[in-house]
């Protein structure tokens, strides 16, 4: 096994896949190390760049669809949040992160994940929750449910007999309360029955439609979709989704769609299978083990001691890139202090670094504001350089991407993949000295 | 006065002292022999029936790694496993959940779920860490002290 590489990424969410993927466009040696997949595979599948941080429930849903307007303003507003932290090293994080998506874009579509067109404008995409929420970016199959788009539009919700994870009816009353009077929908439901399918949850819903499913099903949905538009629950294949959605078109089911997901995510799923189809396909190396410790020396970092299949094993690398997640991926560790298990550095959150009287540190006085705890994370500066308690540069060769990042919560702010794409695509570049 | 009653308290300490060193060193033999400490068979005899187990260190490791799990599914999607018919815990993450809050469900665990080395093959995704191998292995050895 090769022990020397260019770039070493430890990680493979969504930050870790972008960082390894715009690095290997230089052509040098790149690793990902990673102990499991990302949290982006729990993700809804598809990609919040930016909602309206001024935004109101119950406004029209309008004023919140320009993401790129949205991302200067968080930039504006929070002076810890990564896009503000960019703006300050001298980045446009608006025009950047457009770039960055492009570039993602094209990656998933080569590796046969379509995604909906980037626009300036987030789409509003329901889930299973009967809510909706804005999001930049979603794969094909999602982004077709947007309700901008499907306003005035009769609008179906498919409920799946005998999976009570995706209440259709719920979904529907709901919606048509919120929204309805709005203009939007109208919204019914109708239920459908899935061949090979006798209950369980959305994975084996959707391994029946791969399997044997969904031909019969779309010959009968083919009579009641011809001026209504479908919501399918996110059930639309794990690995196969093309093929599914083609075959629906096949059988003249043309106008439809799939919910956002809750964990256990299928498109989210499909999203992290994707990004390691991609860096399969650019020559990426995965190792799967788990970093023990990092070998510094002089503010540089020289190697990682990783434990494959419980034995050790010595990486060294050039520059390396921290991604490795927050509480789920294990980024940030709980114990009685917080903190960063690879390279040990200080967790921070705003400007105070976690110490031993955390507890403090993580109350907030306003219960519906956005909770510190899912806000800490260690500081980087303007090139990503993550910084020691006297803000001095913890190593001339490490760059930190994602949600390890301190000043904004991954999954709340409504942020979360732009984060990690846009912080990805830009520690790839510095590492590689683009 | 006062010194011969320190004296006879001496005297007692090292007789008490005497005698459990002396029975530690029976009970050591005993041990070297082959038989279980007692403490063992007393745990099996109270708790047995309620399908609890006394536990090694190196066990209790193995379920600390598994309290990870955050019941995301993600496994099961990956190692494409199907319940058995009428299994109340169908995958790794409801078992590893029971492994490490339901100790006495670990029979039906292991009835119910059909694991196998070689369908962990692809033992490389849990966002937690949370090793289905180790979840294999700590059924095995649970088989071995007869949970």
């Amino acid at each position: 096994m090769d022990k020397k590489f260019d770039i070493v990424v430890i990680g493979s969410g969504m930050a870790g896949a972008v960082a390894a993927l715009k690095a290997v466009d230089s052509g040098k040696k790149i690793a990902v190390i990673r102990r499991g997949y990302g949290s982006t595979a729990l993700s809804s599948g598809a990609i919040d760049l930016a909602a309206d941080p001024l935004g109101v429930p119950g406004q029209p849903l309008e004023d919140n669809r320009d993401w790129q307007k949205n991302v200067k303003e968080i930039a504006r507003r929070d002076e810890f949040h990564p896009y503000a932290v960019l703006a300050a090293g001298g980045n446009a994080p608006d025009l950047e992160l457009a770039q960055a998506l492009n570039f993602i874009y094209r990656e998933l579509q080569g590796v046969g994940l379509p995604l909906f067109p980037v626009t300036g404008r987030n789409l509003t995409l329901i889930n299973p929750l009967g809510g909706f929420k804005f999001t930049g970016l979603a794969q094909e199959s999602q982004g077709k449910g947007d309700l901008e788009k499907l306003k005035g539009k009769k609008t179906i919700i498919l409920g799946v007999k005998n999976l009570p994870e995706f209440p259709a009816d719920y979904i529907a009353r709901a919606l048509q309360e919120s929204i309805g009077p709005k203009g939007y929908g109208p919204f019914s439901t109708h239920e459908i029955e899935i061949t090979g399918f006798s209950g369980g949850t959305a994975f084996e819903a959707a391994a029946a439609l791969e399997t044997e499913g969904v031909e019969k099903l779309a010959s009968a949905l083919a009579g009641i979709s011809t001026d209504a538009h479908l919501i399918f629950p996110p059930i639309l294949g794990a690995l196969r989704a093309r093929e599914l959605s083609e075959t629906l078109q096949k059988f003249g089911v043309m106008d439809f769609s799939e919910s956002l997901a809750v964990p256990t995510s299928i498109p989210g799923f499909r999203l992290q299978s994707a990004l390691d189809r991609a860096l399969e396909k650019r020559g990426v190396t995965i190792l799967n083990g788990r970093v023990i410790s990092a070998g510094n020396d002089a503010r540089r970092v020289q190697s990682l001691q990783v434990e494959i299949k419980g034995q050790e094993e010595k990486f060294e690398g050039q520059g390396f890139i921290l991604a490795t997640g927050k509480y789920l991926g294990g980024g940030i560790e709980r114990g009685r202090i917080f903190r960063e298990p690879v390279f040990d550095l200080p967790v921070f959150i705003g400007e105070k670094p976690v110490k031993e009287d955390f507890i403090k540190d993580f109350l907030t006085r306003e219960p519906l504001g956005p909770h510190p705890a899912f806000r800490a994370g260690i500081r980087v500066n303007g090139k990503l350089k993550p910084l020691l308690r006297n803000r001095e540069v913890f190593a001339e060769n490490l760059w930190a991407a994602g949600s390890v990042l301190a000043g904004y919560d991954s999954t709340g702010d409504g942020a979360g993949l732009g984060v990690a794409i846009l912080t990805g695509f830009k520690a790839g570049q510095e590492a590689v000295g683009v | 006065m006062e010194k011969t009653s320190a004296m006879k308290k001496q005297i007692y300490a090292i007789i008490n002292l005497g005698w459990y060193f002396a029975f530690h060193i029976i009970e050591l033999i005993f041990r070297f022999l082959g038989k279980k400490a007692p403490g063992m068979d007393r745990f099996r005899e109270n708790y047995g029936a309620e399908g609890l187990a006394p536990l090694s260190r190196a066990n209790r490791e193995n379920l600390f790694r598994l309290s990870g799990c955050i019941g995301c599914g993600l496994c099961r999607m990956t190692l494409n496993l199907h319940p058995a018919a009428g299994a109340t815990l169908s995958d790794p993450e409801s078992l590893s959940i029971c492994l490490t809050r339901s100790l006495p469900d670990v029979q039906a665990a292991r009835d119910s779920l059909q694991l196998s080395p070689a369908s962990l093959s692809g033992n490389s995704f849990c966002p937690r860490g949370v090793s289905i191998s180790g979840v294999y292995d700590f059924l095995q050895s649970a088989d071995r002290e007869k949970i």
